[in-house]
């Protein structure tokens, strides 16, 4: 019984670090199991207190251009992969598809890649200085033509998505809360070094905003729509859908919402009840959202620990459905069933066809399956089916599902079942385990596993998180 | 009554020797754990190679390789946060003259390049149609198990015949290349008479990543 309650738990730390991350290497997963599911969330929800400094060490060592548009993703994609404050990068993920902003209008690498750095600064902050810092960010205003909202000849852009995308949602404010937010936000510009407040462009007249009344200006703004019920609301769904359910009962929403109020705005808080409720321990939880392409690309890098991230990582990433730091629409990702449509799909199995046939290292045999079964002893077919489903998929998988990969394990490469003991060569590691580390010879071995292997990683639970 | 001992004993060694092996295939389930540390994708051998993004290989021709352009692009020198009005002004003339000098002698190489290729495709394809009517000819005249190892000296002979040509030996291409390389040259020294050594020190600040601190 204490064995059952630890896989139990041990379970729900490794669904933690998948959602609360990108997946994880046995190194990182250790630790956490050790300490338990609330002092993991704690850790996880506070990554200050999580010591970075191997992580800047190697950023150092890469020399990024950050004025490149390949190279400010390359610089994220390896954040995620080698960082230890997971949750920070996967938060940053979060608010980059919420404020969704893309270098295809901006045209300023340099600009998105600063915008990413501030968001990751108050992505577990206080609300509403995340919103202010997004409104007065320099490649926000590009993308959103705050540049052009002038005294005389407002800009409705920015006011308009603040409130439909940003706070509270659409429903929530009339066309003249619109004009009269634009209003607010006249004036506020960019620089090379930063926000500009162009005084002589600011509308400095009364404005009447959501039913205040005042001469207000964009931080006013701001403050009033970070206060609104609706916004904690809107929030609180939408970091629900990213994190724990797509369609949550309204009661999990309310309780998020009320988080929000009570914690006076703090994401942090947000998040961490959203990690500690029921709700996301739950088995209706485990296994029920989509995984990004950043989840797939990163959570199966971690898996073979593979050191080196491809430069073609990026656009293949791309070609998934998820091209960093160009999102779509303003609207961001929509995510979902999206991430798993017909034309996409196919780009998900080219990645693990590309993994398991190792073209992603130099490390000669980095993803040896064949070795693993050796070094575990592992003495049947089914034993082995059984390790590699239990490493990628916790076990979810169809008994039928199951049955088959053990056929196709058996059987030799022209489908034709094997008799025990078998005598032909893919058997020799099942039945003589071979000395820890040293590679089997045999090519079938070699190709059967590593089919086994793609097959599970094309399975549809291992496109679930 | 000795019969009803005897069961009691071989219940109790038959539940020990249960409990036992339970407790053994448990240990053995857990070493086996996909999740243990080492029992993922060859941990030891992805932990002794530093972790490093590969980047994007250049131009693999060589006359790519020697065009390619060390000065800062205009989007670059813009984000230069102390340029003041007037050098932007500056800034901005004087790429306008660059970009459509180069766009001038790009013009030029092209078809020079497109000419070259188009050379070499049919100085190749001659050395092939000469290559097969020889072989035509004497496989009229040999045996086919004579022709074939005939052939196979031939076709190593033959290859080591055939040297393409070098884009880079070529002279059209060559001068035009210079000029090039002679005219990026200028810009950068007349560059450098706008914008300050500290503040193309600054660019290379934030091309390495500083953030303004309002982001830190």
């Amino acid at each position: 019984m204490p064995n059952k309650n630890k896989n139990k738990n041990d379970q729900q730390i490794r669904h933690l670090l998948n959602r609360a991350g990108f997946g994880f290497t046995p190194e990182e997963l250790a630790p956490y199991l050790e300490m338990g599911y609330s002092s993991a969330l704690e850790q996880l929800t506070s990554p200050s207190s999580t010591d970075n400094s191997a992580l800047d060490h190697m950023l150092a060592e890469q020399s990024f251009d950050f004025t490149n548009p390949d190279d400010i993703k390359r610089w994220w994609l390896f954040r995620m992969m080698f960082t230890r404050r997971p949750l920070e990068e996967k938060m940053t993920l979060f608010w980059h598809g919420h404020f969704a902003t893309s270098d295809n209008k901006v045209r300023n690498p340099y600009a998105m890649y600063v915008q990413n750095c501030t968001i990751r600064k108050h992505a577990f902050g206080k609300f509403d200085d995340l919103l202010l810092a997004m409104s007065k960010d320099p490649a926000m205003i590009e993308w959103l033509d705050n540049q052009q909202n002038r005294k005389n000849k407002p800009n409705e852009n920015y006011a308009r998505e603040v409130m439909e995308l940003f706070t509270m949602g659409i429903g929530n404010y009339t066309e003249q809360d619109v004009k009269e937010g634009a209003r607010a936000f006249t004036g506020w510009q960019a620089k090379p070094d930063g926000f500009f407040f162009n005084s002589g462009q600011h509308d400095k007249g009364s404005k009447t905003f959501l039913g205040q009344t005042g001469n207000f200006n964009g931080e006013d703004i701001v403050n009033i729509l970070a206060n609104q019920k609706a916004t904690g609301h809107y929030l609180a769904g939408k970091l629900i859908r990213f994190f724990a359910l797509y369609n949550p009962s309204n009661s999990f929403v309310d309780e998020i919402a009320g988080v929000y109020k009570k914690s006076d705005h703090n994401i942090g808080a947000m998040v961490s009840a959203i990690f500690a409720s029921r709700n996301f321990t739950s088995t209706a939880c485990f296994h029920s959202l989509i995984k990004s392409p950043c989840e797939y690309v990163i959570g199966m890098l971690k898996t073979f620990q593979v050191s080196q991230v491809d430069a073609e990582v990026p656009r293949l990433m791309a070609a998934m459905g998820q091209n960093l730091f160009n999102p779509p629409s303003v609207k961001g990702w929509d995510g979902g069933e999206n991430w798993i449509a017909s034309d996409v799909m196919m780009e998900r199995f080219n990645f693990a066809t590309r993994m398991i046939s190792q073209k992603f290292d130099y490390l000669e045999k980095y993803s040896s399956p064949a070795k693993i079964a050796a070094e575990q002893g592992l003495t049947s077919a089914a034993e082995t089916v059984d390790y590699f489903l239990s490493l990628l998929v916790e076990n979810d998988a169809p008994p039928a599902v199951r049955e088959r990969l053990i056929k196709y394990v058996s059987s030799d490469m022209t489908g034709k079942p094997m008799t025990m003991p078998m005598t032909n060569p893919i058997t020799m590691p099942m039945t003589k385990p071979l000395a820890s580390g040293k590679l089997p010879e045999d090519k079938v071995l070699d190709a059967r596993l590593r089919g086994l292997v793609h097959l599970i990683m094309t399975l549809p639970t291992y496109q679930l998180n | 009554m000795s019969k009803l001992v005897a069961l009691l004993l071989l219940i109790i060694c038959l539940s020990a020797y249960g409990q036992g092996e339970a407790l053994a295939k448990s240990i053995s389930v857990h070493s086996r754990s996909p999740f243990a540390v080492g029992n993922f994708f060859s941990a030891s051998a992805a932990a002794a190679v530093k972790p490093s993004v590969e980047k994007r290989p250049g131009p693999k021709d060589v006359i790519g390789q020697q065009l390619v352009d060390a000065n800062p692009t205009l989007e670059q020198v813009r984000l230069i946060p102390s340029l003041d009005g007037p050098q932007r002004k500056q800034v901005n003339e004087l790429f306008n003259v660059y970009r459509s000098d180069l766009k001038l002698l790009n013009e030029q190489l092209r078809p020079l390049r497109e000419e070259f290729k188009a050379r070499l495709k049919s100085e190749k394809e001659k050395f092939d149609k000469e290559k097969q009517d020889r072989d035509k000819l004497a496989k009229e005249k040999l045996s086919q198990e004579k022709l074939a190892k005939e052939k196979q000296e031939q076709t190593k002979a033959e290859l080591a015949k055939f040297v393409p040509a070098k884009e880079e030996e070529d002279a059209a291409i060559i001068a035009v290349v210079a000029k090039i390389k002679e005219r990026q040259n200028q810009f950068t020294q007349a560059l450098s008479k706008v914008v300050s050594p500290t503040q193309m020190l600054e660019l290379e600040q934030l091309r390495r990543g500083k953030v303004p601190a309002y982001a830190q």
